[in-house]
Formats: structure tokens, C-alpha cells, sequence
């Protein structure tokens, strides 16, 4: 018996260290005289270990664009390589978790699972660009679980946002510190509460609150405040998805007046996404599946200003239609058109191909 | 920024103080709530070849990674009323352990998660989740994302549960000659 309960805890004792990761392959192509691009956009690496039962590590490496080059042969074109996540994570028990490190804002949906078999579409959702800035982590430390019976819960304290990155045109993007020599003067904090009421449907519901201003009275509090509600829902091969996402930035006009960046006092942006596997009725022994979509994206990163009037360029929508075939449930062939519009009446086209993959 | 340093040193030494109760006492826990808690609870250990191994492996997607594995023996007033079975297979980075218990007619009494150790995916304790296998046998193919529902987020997790579960019933059908 001794020998029994030794192997069973054996198995799952022992250090060990998984390697995995995921990539992307696009090809872009604007409607019109500009070429399409080939562009190995994400190539990413997992390392983790576990120590013991409870304690593990987790990373990301991220290269994107498959290349840096030094300015000294030849120029700064290229991507750039980024630790998105290494963290601690020390899981005591179902209701209680922690982790500590460079630790994802558990905002929306894309920003904590960005694989690319997971979502439709060769690029990821414009709002969880400039709304929602994935992939958004930072520096910081929090706890995790499941609080009752298909409901769980997390909630960080991280290094914040930067007022002089805020813009209008890409909202909270520039803002995000990286946890690159991060300054901890703007401690935020974000949490998430998910509900599973049944296998056919989860919900979500984040928030993220902080400083941007690092205490420099000429700017005001410049306090972000983002409130966020997804729906996932699947039943006999349809699957729905809708995310929101709201944000308000305190004395933006400060801010304005320091930097110039047109920052406003409200963004906001919305998606709905609802897609239909037809491959059991091509071949219904089939293991792969095919997925028809469309994706329907409403956006606008200076929804209210002060002191200027708001671009109209910035107020925009993107209607994505293509298709996902994924032969197992970790790879996915797509392809899609996207139109963009805006209020400016600037209307454009793009057609996309991909490969994706995850393991 | 202090007062979160403290609040988190609590929380660990909170948790770390409390009780635990090994993977044996969670299985016997939850074979208990399986068949009831009169239940007699026995185990022995059975020694699988490299053929049955590879055969189970073909058909469930699955392989054991050690040729003995302990079966818990459940019974109620000298009649056996069902087994249980204990695994580990790999989340994403760490083992989830479960316990998979099987009526005499061959049929998944139930499924618990002994322990998940990942920060993401842990939906499938979730008992909406592992109602999806009761009543399944051999019988069926128990393929992800159709037999088994898969929950957005949690899909690694559910297709190693979903593949361990359909690996025991196979174990199951082999050895229940000898059992």
C-alpha cells in the first residue's frame, strides 16, 4: 500500500520543466495598388517548471516579426522580442492561488488566451488593440481561484499605466510599462470574475483601476478606470462571441496640455462574433472542423473629449468575414476580408491568410 | 504597496498552515460520495502488459505511463458496487490528478479532480462539466468538443480529462474479467 500511494503521488511530485509555444503566420494584402506582406508575426516559446505539487513557474517569450536588427547593419526595421509572462504561481488549493511576476491584465478575453487556434481570424480583434492594449502585462502580484460552484476569480496589484504614452489614436496602448524598468508609482489594480452557469456558456466581467501620473500634481490624477463584459456561447457547432470594453481616463486635459497627445475622456469599443462549424454536415465522421465567420467590431478612442474637437478618424468600425479550419483542435488554417471604415468616411479593404498553431 | 505585501504574506501563511489531505484520503472521499459512504473501500494493484498498454493506447489517445496501476475495489454489504480509478495526466505544464469511478454495468459512476494545479482551465472540476461523462462506457468514442462539451478556456484541460476518462473505461473493459 506504501509502494501504491508513493507511485500515485510520485507522478505528479517530481520537478519537472514542459516547453510548448505558439505562432502565427500572416499574409496581408490592402485592397488596392499597395503589395501584401508575408510575415511570420508571432513566434512564441512557453517554458515552465514545476517544483512541487503547488508551486510552479510559467514564461513567454515572444519574437515578433521574426527579427531585430542592430541599427549599426543596416537600419531598426524588424520586430522586437518581449517577455510576456514569467511568473510564480503558487497554487494552494482550488479557492486559492497566487502568482507573483510579470502577470497578464485579466481584461477581456483575447489579452489572458491569444492562441491563434483559439479565435477566428487571421489578426486579433482591433478592440483588443486599442481598447483593451493586448498583450497588457505588467509587473505584479495577485491571487486566483474558484470562490463557489462555477465561479472564479482573480485579482492582481500591478504596475500601472504612463500618462505620456495615452493617445487618441491608440488609446491605453503606449501607456503599458511592460514591467521594463516599470515605475511602481502608479500601483493599479484588476480583477476578473468568471461564471460558467454550463458547458455551452461562460461570462466575464474585469475591471482595471490606477494612476497614471505618477503623483505630478501638473497632470491631476490621470486615473484610468476600465470596465470590461465578455459572453462565450457554443451549442451544436455554433459558437458566439461578444466582448465590451469601457475606459475612462481622469483629467485627460492635463494630461493634454503636457504631452499633446489628444488623449480623450472616454474610449470605448465593442465586438460581436458568431461563427458555425459545417463541417458534420460535409463529412460528419470528420474530426476536423471548418468554421464560417463574421466579426463585427465597433470602436472609438476619443468617444468624449475636452478642450478639442474629437477626429472622426478615430471613431471606427471593422467587418471581418472569413474562415477557420482547424484539422485538430491546436492548429487552424484561416482566412478572411476585413473592411474598415470610420467617420471620416475612409473606407478600406484587406485580405488576409494565416496559419496558426499552439502545443 | 506595503499593506499588499502583508496582505499577500497572510494569504500564504493562511494557506500553507492549512490542513492537507493526501491524493489516497481525496480518492476514498470521493468513492464514498461515488457509491455511498457505507461503501468498504479495498485496493490492489494490477500489472498491465506492453500489448494491453499499446491496445489502449490506439484506442484512447492515451497512454499509461507505468504498467501497474492501483484499483480501488468498492463494496457494499459483500457485493462489489463499483471501482475506482486513480491518474495523472498533463494540463498544460502540471499533472491534474482525478479519480474516475466505474459501476459493475461498466458505466462512469462519476469524475473528480483530486488536484489541478494550473491557474487557468480549472472549469473542469466545475460539476457541469463532469456530469458530461456519466454513463459513458467503452462503448463510446468520448471525442472532445462533441461527447464531451469543451469550455472556452479551459480546452487543453478538458481533452486530457476527457482522453484520460476514455483510457480508464478501456483499462476497465480489459481487466474486469480479473477484478
Amino acid at each position: 500500500m506504501f509502494i501504491a500511494l508513493s507511485f500515485t503521488l510520485a507522478a505528479s511530485a517530481q520537478e519537472t520543466t514542459s516547453i510548448g509555444g505558439y505562432g502565427e503566420l500572416h499574409y496581408n494584402e490592402p485592397d488596392g495598388a499597395a503589395r501584401g506582406t508575408l510575415d511570420f508575426h508571432r513566434f512564441v516559446l512557453y517554458l515552465g517548471h514545476t517544483f512541487n505539487e503547488k508551486i510552479s513557474f510559467k514564461s513567454e517569450v515572444e519574437i515578433e516579426h521574426t527579427k531585430i536588427e542592430a541599427t549599426g547593419s543596416g537600419g531598426a526595421e524588424g520586430g522586437e522580442v518581449a517577455i510576456e509572462q514569467a511568473y510564480l504561481d503558487w497554487h494552494f488549493s482550488e479557492h486559492l492561488g497566487m502568482k507573483a511576476g510579470i502577470i497578464l491584465a485579466p481584461i477581456g478575453v483575447i489579452n489572458q488566451i491569444h492562441e491563434p487556434p483559439t479565435f477566428n481570424g487571421v489578426e486579433r480583434p482591433s478592440v483588443d488593440d486599442v481598447v483593451i492594449p493586448t498583450t497588457w502585462r505588467e509587473a505584479g502580484a495577485g491571487i486566483y481561484g474558484s470562490f463557489a460552484e462555477n465561479t472564479s476569480y482573480q485579482l492582481y496589484a500591478m504596475a500601472g499605466l504612463r500618462a505620456e504614452g495615452l493617445s487618441g489614436e491608440e488609446g491605453l496602448r503606449g501607456s503599458r510599462q511592460e514591467a521594463l524598468e516599470s515605475s511602481p508609482m502608479n500601483p493599479s489594480i484588476t480583477g476578473r470574475i468568471d461564471v460558467v452557469p454550463n458547458t455551452d456558456l461562460k461570462l466575464g466581467a474585469s475591471f482595471f483601476v490606477g494612476s497614471t501620473t505618477e503623483g505630478d500634481s501638473a497632470l491631476g490624477s490621470g486615473t484610468v478606470g476600465l470596465v470590461s463584459a465578455n459572453a462565450q456561447y457554443s451549442t451544436n457547432g455554433f459558437t458566439f462571441r461578444a466582448v465590451g470594453a469601457f475606459a475612462a481616463i481622469s483629467d485627460a486635459d492635463k494630461i493634454n496640455a503636457v504631452y499633446g497627445n489628444d488623449v480623450a475622456d472616454q474610449i470605448y469599443g465593442y465586438y460581436i462574433e458568431g461563427a458555425y462549424d459545417v463541417m458534420p454536415l460535409l463529412c460528419a465522421e470528420s474530426e476536423f472542423s471548418l468554421s464560417p465567420f463574421i466579426r463585427c467590431e465597433k470602436f472609438n478612442t476619443q468617444a468624449k473629449v475636452t478642450g478639442f474637437a474629437a477626429n472622426p478618424l478615430y471613431d471606427r468600425n471593422v467587418t471581418t468575414v472569413g474562415a477557420t479550419f482547424k484539422p485538430t483542435f491546436n492548429t487552424a488554417f484561416k482566412i478572411d476580408y476585413q473592411f474598415f471604415n470610420n467617420a471620416a468616411d475612409v473606407n478600406t479593404k484587406q485580405l488576409n491568410f494565416g496559419i496558426g498553431y499552439s502545443f | 504597496m506595503k499593506s499588499l505585501l502583508c496582505f499577500l504574506c497572510f494569504i500564504a501563511f493562511a494557506a500553507s498552515s492549512r490542513g492537507q489531505s493526501t491524493i489516497e484520503d481525496k480518492a476514498k472521499a470521493g468513492l464514498h460520495k461515488m457509491f455511498g459512504d457505507s461503501a468498504a473501500i479495498s485496493s490492489s494493484w494490477r500489472r498491465l502488459s506492453g500489448s494491453e498498454i499499446d491496445s489502449i493506447a490506439r484506442l484512447s489517445h492515451s497512454r499509461w505511463q507505468r504498467d501497474s496501476l492501483q484499483v480501488y475495489v468498492c463494496s457494499a454489504h459483500q457485493k462489489t458496487v463499483g471501482y475506482g480509478f486513480v491518474d495523472d495526466v498533463k494540463g498544460k505544464v502540471q499533472f491534474i490528478t482525478y479519480l474516475t469511478g466505474i459501476n459493475t454495468d461498466g458505466k462512469v459512476q462519476d469524475v473528480d479532480i483530486l488536484a489541478y494545479r494550473e491557474s487557468y482551465g480549472g472549469e473542469v472540476a466545475y460539476e457541469s462539466f463532469r456530469r458530461q461523462f456519466r454513463d459513458k462506457s467503452s462503448a463510446d468514442k468520448l471525442i472532445p468538443g462533441k461527447d464531451i462539451k469543451n469550455i472556452s478556456g479551459a480546452t487543453i484541460s478538458v481533452r486530457a480529462i476527457t482522453t484520460g476518462v476514455r483510457k480508464i473505461l478501456l483499462t476497465y473493459d480489459l481487466l474486469k474479467g480479473t477484478l
